[in-house]
């Protein structure tokens, strides 16, 4: 028989903050067997959302797996990770090893067929040797029963670069973090996440990057829109650790308030424990600018217009940049249920994908 | 009385200043005007004040269009109606891929209707007319677009769009000599495909020598204070504004007078 239990401390903040924000964790029950949750070992790659959440994914798995990638070898096909389809798993572990100067694409979709009940995720670490280079992409579109828990942890050698582009396109409560760690020499970390949460979902996000290399660098860009009563917290911390000269972080943040009922939280912050931090480590959070809002009205959107050209764009580029059928296919889902039945050749059409008849 | 646009008595600024004083202004479909003036003249006020920016008041005078009045009609409102304008520092908007936004303003316009396979196609046509690869389609509008690329994409609106006025504010600064010349001839192309009237704000003559200049006018601290044929421009570029300015200050002693 299942039960349900609490995990604590999931997407859990670096560095806590006065508590009446609400902000410093979320509370997240997942279905359990016999034995309750009990305080995990500490790993060697750390991931976003926290132990708990992390060994619980990692204890509740139905797919193990672990793909290496050879010396200076470039995987052609990208390691696919689908999670919650009919004959897809239910929750992945996977371990991603790429060696010197090797490079691979893994692309981890959650999908649904209907709407259902049911815990999903992916715990997903990334361990990158010296000039190793990983470009993720995460895809997220569920019905509105799901929740889906994603997990990565990441850490680089010299000179390695990741990439992580989060398309989350909608499930009942979607949680996601990243953590990286061992950040090398001349490293780099790159996110970019393109959200749209619409009726009571909530989105609940922990990017935790630690820049610890010299002249290493984290960007963060984040950009998404919020209908109806959608609840969003973001948390972005680069945090540039002692030893770290000439490291560079920069976040940025655009959201789009376009519910009455919508709740949007964000702490982004940047700490410096080093004083060699060179260049622009600077976070802005802002909504649409009015500036931004005329550049529309000139040429001829209204307000309403203008909102439905934000979401509008989420799914153009989750559709443009699907590496994967999988991929593409969540991206299409999110297109119906956000945009309508109608809209969907449009979308393909401005991918640059033919569309369906070939006649 | 048949002027496309017609601007009588204009005067508008911000909360606590006022930048334009009761300009006059008469444009007829299908011709072309320049408007010339120093830096700070008050010509981009104009542009955006004829497109409604509400940054800035009108506290007299009209703005018709058409033959009705728009001087209270909202900014996207003007623009459906056929009124363009290019920005001369266009904004950047993160999130919102070039594509997406040309689509979207395009299936605004009913006159405009285009399955999303033409549509398509159209956009590759203007971004091939401007020398500009379709790889742009996919980026965030304008973020980390060069000077020069942003004029290019306000080009790209223009030709898409096809408006009955187009108010081009300073498209040709910034641009390289390549560039100059593919911007001459997007414009010689909105011309002769729709018969757009211009209105071409600038402080270069290059930008002029393809097009067939009906009227010029001058503007100088915020006031309208000539216009002539199209030999003034090489005029202007030889002797610059100092006679305008003078005229200006001729004209404010006799009212006090
Ligand atoms: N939003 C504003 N707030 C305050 N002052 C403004 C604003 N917009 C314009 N101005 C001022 O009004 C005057 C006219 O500016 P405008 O940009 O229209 O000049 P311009 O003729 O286009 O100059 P340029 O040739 O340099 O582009 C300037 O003194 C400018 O500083
Ligand atoms: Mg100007």
């Amino acid at each position: 028989m299942e039960g349900a239990a609490r995990l604590s401390g999931v997407n859990e903040l670096p560095t806590p903050t006065w508590n009446y924000l609400h902000i410093n964790d979320v509370p997240v029950s997942v279905p359990t067997g016999a034995a309750s949750p009990s305080y995990p070992p500490a790993e060697k790659i750390p991931g976003g959302t926290g132990p708990e959440a992390s060994a619980w994914l990692s204890r509740s798995a139905d797919a193990r797996e672990s793909v290496v990638v050879t010396h200076g070898q470039r995987r052609e096909r990208p390691v696919e990770l689908t999670v919650g389809g009919k004959d897809d798993a239910r929750i992945r572990d996977t371990l991603v090893t790429l060696c010197d100067d090797s490079e691979a694409d893994v692309v981890v979709v959650a999908r649904s067929d209907r709407d259902g009940d049911a815990t999903c995720g992916s715990r997903l670490r990334l361990d990158l040797a010296r000039g190793a280079r990983a470009h993720v992409h995460v895809y997220v579109a569920m019905h509105d029963g799901y929740q889906y828990i994603d997990d990565i942890g990441a850490a680089l050698a010299d000179d390695a670069s990741l990439d992580v582009h989060y398309h989350l396109l909608g499930a009942g409560l979607t949680v996601c973090g990243l953590r990286t760690e061992n950040v090398g020499f001349r490293a780099a970390v790159d996110v970019d996440v393109r959200y749209l949460c619409r009726g009571n979902q909530t989105l609940d996000m922990n990017y935790n990057l630690r820049l610890s290399g010299r002249k290493s660098t984290a960007d963060l860009n984040a950009y998404g829109v919020l209908f109806d009563n959608a609840r969003k917290t973001l948390r972005d911390t680069i945090d540039l650790v002692r030893g770290g000269k000439g490291a560079q972080g920069n976040e940025n943040e655009t959201v789009l308030l376009a519910g009455d009922g919508v709740v949007n939280k964000s702490l982004p912050v940047i700490l410096c424990d080093e004083e060699d931090v060179v260049g622009n480590h600077g976070a802005t959070i802002g909504s649409v600018s009015e500036e931004q809002l005329q550049y529309l009205r000139a040429r001829g959107l209204d307000d309403q217009a203008a909102n439905a050209l934000f979401a509008r764009s989420v799914i153009d580029s989750a559709t443009s940049q699907a590496p994967t059928a999988a991929a593409r296919d969540a991206a299409l889902f999110a297109a119906r249920r956000f945009l309508g039945d109608d809209a969907v050749d449009d979308v393909l059409d401005a991918s640059g994908v033919e569309g369906k008849e070939e006649a | 009385m048949s002027d496309l646009l017609s601007v009588s008595g204009l005067t508008a600024g911000t909360e606590d200043k006022t930048i334009l004083h009761d300009i006059d202004l008469g444009i007829e479909a299908g011709k072309s005007y320049v408007l010339m003036g120093p830096n700070g003249a008050g010509k981009s006020t104009l542009g955006h004040v004829i497109m409604g920016d509400p940054q800035y008041t009108v506290t007299s005078g009209t703005i018709a269009f058409e033959g009705r009045d728009i001087t209270s009609e909202t900014p996207d409102k003007r623009s459906l109606a056929g009124i363009y304008l290019s920005y001369q520092a266009p904004v950047e908007i993160p999130g919102v891929p070039l594509y997406s936004f040309l689509r979207t303003i395009c299936q605004k316009r009913p006159e405009l209707k285009m399955t999303s396979r033409q549509f398509r196609q159209r956009v590759n046509e203007v971004c091939e007319q401007l020398s500009m690869s379709t790889d742009y389609l996919t980026r965030d509008l304008n973020v980390g677009f060069s000077g020069g690329e942003k004029k290019k994409v306000e080009m790209l609106q223009l030709l898409l769009l096809q408006p009955k006025l187009a108010i081009l504010d300073e498209t040709d600064s910034g641009l390289d000599v390549d560039a100059l010349s593919v911007v001459s001839r997007g414009i010689e192309a909105y011309r002769s495909t729709c018969d757009g009237a211009l209105l071409i704000i600038t402080h270069n003559t290059r930008i002029l020598e393809r097009i067939n200049v009906d009227q010029v006018h001058v503007m100088v601290h915020g006031n309208m204070v000539s216009s002539g044929p199209s030999s003034l421009i090489d005029e202007i570029d030889r002797e610059g504004f100092a006679k305008y300015e003078a005229m200006l200050a001729q004209k404010a002693q006799g009212e006090l007078a």
